[in-house]
């Protein structure tokens, strides 16, 4: 027993002597992955551990459902349905974090599909609200199969795909599936704006809203339902572990930060309604209006200064895996002054309620004089 | 407690002694540089600033804006010989730069603090920048930015430039000192306006001013600590609501978005 103790110790340095060798080689993206892959480890362990038995039980579980049902009666739908209701009888009443629900989930849909594929990587979630998601794609097909595909494996009630300005028939596949609502404009909508009208045609209690450039792992995606089923109205992307020091930060993100931190956010750091995934609850949907979803930041700030409940509950990696195009490359290019002026905007809005300076202080400069240098 | 009367009631030569001799600055009846200090209860280190003050420019002339005091900072002033500007209230600092920038006859106007001694060398880059074209000549210093979190403003004043499409001057700004402005920054932003340092730097870029940092001064080592209100700074909190103050005029001078496109978004497809 000691032994084999100091062994793994002996190990675990060696391991980590060879991390820190990598991380030099690569410089400092290796290092910032590694971040990114704590992050949400400690995310996970800060909540509840210990649900190996209930990952049993959800296994038996998944296979008591599925016992007895024929081919045709085995669907993701009636699993996720199974998986609620024996969600509600067996694990509900703790708060669990997204991790140890994703493992219960995992466990259940192992036990249902007993080696049906298309079953086995469906993944119930732990959900009482109608969910959607919205994904806008122009001129995508490269990647909207793949991104329709990891939504498919999730309990969407309705999946939104707005199309716009597409040239190369984007749509192609999955046409048939009865979850799929299509919007097709033949004109380029614009940034933003189709979530906008994705969000306008769907009345579902929770609303994903992710791009078609980039296809997104299910098991991240579910995370921000789980959130907004845990009461978050806006479950924002946290982007935290993926940011480099202040000095090295571009004007997107000094924009992102302070308008979080001139609404009292400074926690929110650069999360923001303007980065995917995230999820909107239906309260923040009709608080804000889906008009408002146009410009992204003026429905984030509205949401903050509505008392809406916006948090960052998980991390996805956007940056590494967005499409490089001329037009979001260079410190100058021209998305980021859209963004530039979206925040503006987002400010010009919130000055309209609170006036110019906010929350901020009215103290007169004589007055702060004299408090600071009075004698 | 004997010990102590003695040493009340004898003067001490030590202490004479050991006090720094006041220096002396002769104004030029033509100024080419004015150097404007804002003071208010700053003997202690007044006579050091002017002493670099004094060694800046040859054609100077150097303008203390004595306000709130009570501890002879303006008698000091006027011993050492600079141009004194008296106020019984305390103004603030931006106040104080405003009022010295209007009794002020050079061409450029270099703008310091009399509670941190910076040396004249690191203070004629300032000057030097201005004489030689720009309009407004900053520090490049803004404070730490080593972290992923800065301080708020910090923060403002970096967010303000993204802005301002002027990322290259990354945290540098108007509201930190030492900074100088050519006369026809200070016609074109107007003096009252330097009450409200981000939105005089705002003006100064929306009008095309040649902004241009002249110099890394780190002032943040020197600058004293001050009094708080409770567990909130209100200097931060004053300054953040400038920057603020400073977007709502680029708002209202350059529309809803500040002058930037929204690369035609279709907005009217959302009913």
């Amino acid at each position: 027993m000691r032994m084999g103790r100091m062994r793994a110790t002996g190990k675990g340095k060696a391991r980590r002597v060879n991390i820190a060798k990598r991380n030099r080689r690569k410089g400092y993206i290796a290092r910032r992955k590694k971040v990114f892959h704590d992050a949400n480890a400690t995310r996970a362990e800060a909540r509840s551990s210990g649900t190996d038995w209930l990952e049993r039980l959800a296994l038996q579980g998944g296979r008591k459902a599925a016992a007895g049902k024929s081919e045709s009666e085995r669907s993701c739908e009636h699993m996720q349905q199974c998986f609620n209701s024996w969600y509600m009888a067996h694990a509900a009443g703790t708060r669990r974090g997204y991790s140890p629900i994703l493992r219960i989930s995992t466990a259940f849909a192992h036990g249902y599909a007993a080696g049906d594929n298309l079953l086995r990587h469906y993944i119930p979630l732990p959900l009482r609200r109608t969910t959607a998601a919205v994904v806008v794609a122009s001129n995508e097909r490269r990647t909207l199969n793949a991104v329709l595909a990891q939504l498919m494996r999730l309990p969407f009630g309705e999946i939104v795909v707005v199309l716009n300005g597409c040239s190369d028939g984007s749509f192609t596949a999955m046409e048939h599936d009865p979850r799929l609502i299509k919007l097709n404009y033949p004109e380029r909508l614009g940034h933003d704006v189709g979530r906008a009208l994705g969000a306008a045609v769907t009345i579902k209690d929770t609303v994903l809203f992710v791009d078609g450039d980039m296809a997104l792992p299910a098991e991240d995606l579910g995370a921000f339902l789980v959130a907004v089923e845990q009461g978050s109205d806006v479950a924002l992307n946290d982007i935290t572990p993926f940011l480099p020091s202040f000095a090295k930060q571009d004007s997107v993100t000094y924009s992102k930060m302070f308008l979080n931190m001139s609404l009292g956010r400074t926690d929110l750091l650069a999360n923001s309604l303007t980065a995917v995934p995230h999820a909107l609850s239906r309260r923040a949907i009709d608080a804000l209006g889906h008009a408002s979803l146009i410009i992204p930041p003026k429905a984030h700030a509205l949401a903050l200064v509505r008392g809406l409940t916006v948090t960052a509950p998980y991390s996805v990696n956007v940056v590494k895996n967005n499409r490089i195009r001329s037009t979001n490359t260079g410190s100058a290019n021209s998305v980021a002054g859209l963004i530039l002026g979206d925040h503006i905007e987002a400010l010009a809005e919130v000055m309209k309620i609170y006036g110019p300076r906010l929350k901020f202080t009215r103290m007169t400069r004589s007055k702060l004089a004299k408090v600071r240098n009075g004698r | 407690m004997i010990r102590r009367r003695k040493r009340g009631l004898v003067p001490s030569t030590r202490k004479q002694a050991s006090r720094p001799k006041l220096p002396k600055i002769v104004n030029h009846r033509d100024p080419m540089v004015s150097i404007i200090i804002p003071a208010m209860n700053e003997r202690a280190r007044l006579p050091s600033v002017l002493r670099e003050a004094s060694k800046v420019h040859p054609r100077s002339e150097t303008i203390v804006i004595a306000n709130g005091s009570t501890d002879g900072t303006a008698e000091i002033a006027a011993a050492v010989g600079a141009r004194v500007i008296r106020f019984a209230e305390p103004l603030g600092h931006d106040v104080g730069r405003r009022v010295g920038a209007e009794a002020a006859r050079g061409q450029a106007l270099l703008f310091m603090d009399a509670d941190m001694v910076i040396s004249a060398a690191e203070l004629r880059p300032f000057v030097r920048a201005v004489l030689s074209g720009v309009d407004v000549a900053l520090n490049g210093y803004s404070g730490s930015v080593g972290r992923q979190i800065a301080h708020p403003v910090v923060l403002a004043k970096y967010s303000l430039n993204a802005w301002l499409s002027r990322p290259d001057l990354h945290g540098a700004s108007m509201t930190a000192v030492p900074h100088a402005l050519s006369r026809q920054a200070l016609e074109v932003i107007g003096s009252k306006l330097l009450e409200i340092p981000p939105l005089a730097h705002t003006v100064a870029a929306v009008r095309g001013l040649n902004i241009q940092i002249a110099k890394t001064v780190a002032v943040g080592g020197i600058n004293p600590v001050r009094r708080r209100v409770g567990r909130s700074d209100p200097l931060a909190s004053l300054v953040v609501g400038d920057h603020l103050d400073a977007v709502h005029w680029l708002i209202q001078e350059q529309g809803q978005r500040g002058g930037y496109s929204d690369l035609n978004r279709l907005r009217g497809k959302v009913r």
